[in-house]
């Protein structure tokens, strides 16, 4: 289910409460998955300044979002500067995911590309608190992995079979628990500095 | 929409038992040379595969890959 679809011109801005969306597009007839936004992440924050938006924002299976209309938001913002940074670093963080997510479709093999998808999510889902127990729901069909990864949807069942096999995860029923996450993010070149987790947020606030 | 099945034999084998339902043979095509390019990547000096594509029916596309070290 649409959010937004590519040329829609918000005059609010989501913020996911459950769930997990995806910004989307079509190129040469196929699905390509841009990046995820987890709770807590404003999918749409660009389109206070950009107007109209320029991909699909999508839903991976249920997800729940709260709406802000954008002069609310600048409201807010005219009265906190430190709000105001903040919002500015969600888009810097989003820049960083997508360099990152460049990196690792146009250059890394099947195997690690998965593994570092895996990563990801399992690193900022536990950041909301979401993966507090080594495992969490990611509630992806077979094609959203192929969609997210540009890798064959036949080849990604392949790819995390083999992933079972060397014993990084388990993935059953929408739930993954990373078994070996040393290994796992070794395979995946996985570091979590893209993340900026430990830069000076809290010297804004 | 015919399921279609991409069965992978050779050094590294791959049974597709959940096939993948697409509009057409052009679009099995499509998907089969996109599975080709992410094979690519285990192939070693020496090793072979084929790309096995059926609809359950019979084969509609085989795609096979040979190498040698030549030195």
């Amino acid at each position: 289910m649409a959010l937004w679809r590519e040329g829609d011109k918000p005059r609010q801005c989501a913020v996911l409460l459950s769930g997990l969306l995806c910004r989307h597009k079509v190129a040469n007839d196929r699905d390509q998955i841009l990046a995820f936004s987890v709770p807590g992440d404003f999918p749409d924050l660009q389109t206070l300044h950009l107007g109209s938006i320029d991909h699909n924002v999508l839903s991976i299976g249920a997800s729940r979002v709260g709406l802000v209309a954008h002069g609310q938001l600048r409201d807010i913002m005219a009265g906190s500067q430190s709000l105001t940074h903040l919002f500015w670093r969600e888009t810097l963080l989003d820049a960083a995911r997508l360099r990152e997510w460049v990196c690792n479709v146009a250059a890394r093999d099947s195997l690690p590309r998965l593994a570092h998808l895996i990563c990801e999510m399992e690193a900022r889902l536990a950041i909301v608190g979401l993966a507090e127990t080594g495992s969490f729901n990611l509630p992806f069909t077979q094609q959203d992995v192929a969609n997210a990864t540009g890798i064959s949807a036949v080849h990604v069942n392949r790819t995390v079979q083999e992933l079972r096999k060397r014993g990084l995860i388990s993935w059953s029923a929408r739930t993954v628990k990373v078994l070996d996450r040393k290994a796992l993010r070794e395979l995946a070149e996985f570091t979590p500095d893209y993340l900026h987790q430990n830069s000076a947020t809290a010297d804004l606030v | 929409m015919p399921r279609y099945f991409f069965h992978i034999s050779g050094d590294d084998p791959f049974r597709d038992a959940e096939g993948m339902d697409l509009p057409d043979d052009e679009a099995a095509w499509r998907e089969a040379k996109r599975l080709v390019r992410d094979i690519d990547s285990n192939l070693e000096p020496g090793q072979a595969w084929q790309l096995d594509v059926g609809d359950g029916k019979g084969a509609v596309f085989v795609i096979t890959l040979g190498s040698k070290r030549a030195r």
